[in-house]
């Protein structure tokens, strides 16, 4: 024979075009398969005083014809054009890129195996025998690189060979496979086709094809058939269920087989499984330590913190002393002055120590992460959210909540249930943002120093038990469906830490959470401070004072001044908020005095001692409680408007505001009797 | 195998990779190559998770380049 056709079959990126340029070079012809838009490609090449045409099939999965790429490469094997195939296999892989060659398993055109991507393979420590594939095969199996050409030299050889046309693959092993399949279906199937299979097909073949359900076989099936066994066959296969997956099933395990004692691995790259993966996976463990790891991680972010609260109100009283000194020496209006300082230079210090705090849980979350240790924590909390009522991957929005409770809600799409999403977004708002998390740390730290760490542990644990019965309150009208669909997870490995992604994500982190708390802060203060601003310097005859005074006798029920109850009205809105309120609202020596006195030498000294305003302004039992209104709140109002869109459900969204609003200054109430009782 | 991991998702459990090739004493890679048949039949599928906010150069649910790296997780197909 003068001429030959080889077909390069495989699935995609096994490198099929790969091989096929290397054989053939600038030999080459493109065009479309008739009636597809599969683009259609053929080379040539000449060797050993042979003409080879080589035709580069689509790459698919397997031999199933869903897809026009399927349809146009199992039609082209069908037809018997190609008088040897060369399937492709990636080696590094071939677990799961043997599945073309199981698929084929049966086809009668002679076949050759190729190990490409052998490179890959001995990169990964991988010894693949393939005389010992070859052996339980009864065909040529050649290891190769298709990216270099150099590597071809087996190839040749082989294509040399005369049996390399007439061997067949032994499909004896498979099939004994199939036979053992549950219920005898195979072997009835098979029972009923022509004992010397039709065309290029072998019955086995075809009985595993109709099992799967495929109309192509079926086709080929039915006019070698008499009426009889048509009705046969057609009852044998109404009783299949999930029949692709009982052939599957025997085509793995084929390949495992296959692989038995062939491919040695060095143990390099896999990592056995340490003692530490264990505990973090174990049922009982698992959850306790993922409990200390975030306290841990909560802890440390605040020892990080705490000190570089001291550095910014040192830089701020400084600052503030040098702007007062200078522009009144300049005669610019004390109005001007007063709104620098108070107003202005305030909210920038705030934002940078709430920034510091978003500084060090970043540190730690990201650096869970950065571990593979996250994905861990979703795994062991799973149950806990079936305890929720919720499917297991709800725990995702409620991670990302942690970063930012719009992105939360909008990630809540996960979960198909339309009840289960609205319960996961409710639960979900209890998660503090970044944002949520700065604000905590800087005013509990302000007023607890470092009994702080308490505070922010009892909120974590109450934020807990909010969950519970949140989950209790909303899953009761809305999850009715109690069915759960089971996951199956991909630990990642553990790995080192890669420091600059870590600290890239650290510093975006905190870019973003100073520039929105810049803006929102100096607006917000700014705001309060003109709603305060009277002409004849007294505070009494202003807007806020008047409001704040009348609502107080209501707001002192929850341990909330007028002052922090503001701040706490605001934080709906967007978290930063509830600091501009404080730092306009409490930047005098007296609460009621008014910050436009800052002309005064004695309002520099309490400009200057940031903290210590606060501090003079409400006890501690009424800061606990401010904590607690503000952390329980509703996280902002671009989260409100998240959650309208995404429930497409005003009714529900005013449902889970009102909730928060009330449990809130619920929260609020308990947290002052018990400060008074503890303070 | 096959049928063992479509009853285990029904039943509604939650497995890891190596807690099946545990289970069905195997490796994880056939695992693998086992839910990638699976999810190509159309049985089961990967659990995509999509996150949109406001902000467009919000990085506070991002990391860099992409959203925080959650397991992959597979569930059945509806
Ligand atoms: N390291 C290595 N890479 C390879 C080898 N063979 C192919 N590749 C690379 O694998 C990728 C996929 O190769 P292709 O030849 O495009 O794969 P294909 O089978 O044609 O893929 P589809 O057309 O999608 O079916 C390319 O980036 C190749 O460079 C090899 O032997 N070693
Ligand atoms: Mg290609």
């Amino acid at each position: 024979m003068k001429q030959m056709t080889i077909a390069l079959l495989g699935q995609p990126n096994s490198g099929k075009s790969t091989l096929f340029n290397g054989l053939t070079g600038s030999r080459q012809h493109v065009g479309n398969w008739p009636g597809k838009t599969v683009e259609r490609k053929e080379g040539y090449f000449a060797f050993d005083g042979k003409n080879y045409t080589v035709v580069d099939l689509p790459g698919t999965y397997g031999l199933s014809a869903n897809s026009e790429e399927e349809i146009v490469t199992r039609e082209y094997i069908a037809s018997g054009k190609a008088d040897l195939v060369c399937i492709l296999t990636d080696a590094s892989q071939l677990e799961r890129s043997l599945f073309m060659l199981a698929d084929y398993t049966g086809i009668r055109t002679p076949v050759i195996l190729l190990l490409n991507m052998m490179d890959v393979a001995e990169q990964q420590g991988k010894e693949i025998s393939s005389t010992s594939i070859a052996k339980k095969l009864g065909i040529p199996v050649v290891p190769i690189i298709a990216a270099d050409k150099k590597s071809y030299g087996d190839l040749f050889k082989t294509l040399k060979e005369p049996e390399t046309i007439s061997t067949m693959l032994d499909e004896n092993i498979l099939s004994d496979l199939y036979k053992r399949m549950e219920r005898g279906v195979f072997k009835q199937v098979f029972s009923l086709l022509p004992e010397e299979g039709i065309g290029v097909y072998s019955s086995s073949w075809l009985a595993a094809k109709l099992i799967e359900q495929d109309s192509m076989a079926m086709e080929v099936v039915w006019d070698a058939l008499s009426t009889d066994d048509r009705n046969k066959l057609t009852a044998l296969l109404s009783q299949v269920r999930d029949g692709s997956l009982l052939t599957g099933d025997c085509k793995f395990k084929w390949i495992e087989s296959l692989l038995r004692d062939s491919v040695a691995e060095r143990k390099k790259g896999a990592p056995k499984r340490s003692r530490f993966d264990r505990l973090a996976t174990s049922k009982t463990w698992g959850k306790p330590l993922s409990i200390a790891i975030i306290i841990l991680g909560l802890v440390l972010s605040m020892v990080i913190a705490i000190p570089f609260m001291g550095l910014f109100s040192f830089l701020l009283s400084a600052l503030s002393l040098l702007i007062t000194h200078g522009l009144s020496d300049a005669g610019a209006p004390a109005l001007i002055i007063s709104l620098l300082c108070d107003g202005v230079l305030t909210a920038v210090t705030f934002a940078l120590m709430m920034v510091v705090f978003v500084f060090g849980i970043s540190l730690v979350f990201g650096f869970i992460e950065e571990i593979g240790y996250m994905a861990r924590i979703s795994y062991t909390f799973d149950n806990t959210m079936a305890k929720f009522g919720l499917q297991g991957k709800a725990i995702m929005p409620f991670i990302i909540s942690f970063g930012c409770n719009i992105g939360g809600v909008t990630g809540t799409r996960v979960i198909d249930s339309w009840g289960q999403r609205v319960t996961t977004m409710a639960l979900s708002w209890v998660v503090p943002c970044a944002a949520t998390w700065g604000v905590v740390g800087l005013v509990s730290s302000v007023f607890f120093g470092s009994g702080a760490v308490f505070v922010v542990l009892s909120l974590f644990a109450v934020a807990l038990l909010h969950m519970v019965i949140t989950s209790k309150i909303f899953g009761k009208q809305l999850i009715k469906d109690s069915d759960r669909s089971g996951l199956i997870m991909e630990l990642p490995p553990y790995h080192k830490p890669k420091y600059k992604n870590l600290l890239r994500f650290v510093l975006n982190r905190m870019g973003d959470v100073l520039i929105r708390a810049l803006k929102i802060i100096i607006l917000v203060s700014v705001l309060f401070w003109a709603l305060s601003y009277t002409a004849d310097g007294n505070v009494e005859n202003s807007i806020i004072y008047t409001i704040g005074t009348f609502i107080e006798p209501v707001t002192l029920w929850f341990g909330l001044r007028w002052q922090t109850f503001m701040a706490f009205i605001a934080s709906a809105m967007g978290k930063e908020a509830a600091l501009g309120v404080l730092a306009s609202l409490f930047n005098t020596s007296g609460e009621a005095a008014g910050i436009w006195a800052a002309m005064s030498g004695q309002a520099h000294v309490n400009t200057s001692s940031l903290g210590g305003a606060l501090l003079t302004g409400i006890s501690k039992a009424e800061a606990l409680a401010f904590i607690y209104a503000f952390f329980f709140n509703v996280p902002c109002l671009m989260a409100v408007a998240s959650t309208q869109q995404e429930s497409h459900s005003v009714r529900w969204t005013f449902r889970i505001v009102g909730y928060y609003i009330v449990t809130a200054l619920l929260m609020a109430t308990l947290a002052y009797y018990i400060g008074l009782l503890i303070f | 195998m096959l049928t063992e991991m479509v009853r285990m998702l029904k039943n509604g459990e939650t497995r890891s990779l190596q807690e099946i090739a545990d289970i069905l004493k195997t490796d994880i890679s056939v695992v693998k190559a086992q839910l990638e048949y699976m999810e190509n039949q159309g049985y089961i599928k990967k659990v995509a998770l999509e996150i949109s906010c406001s902000g467009k150069n919000c990085n506070a649910c991002r990391r860099g380049s992409g959203v925080i790296s959650m397991p992959v997780m597979w569930e059945l197909k509806k």
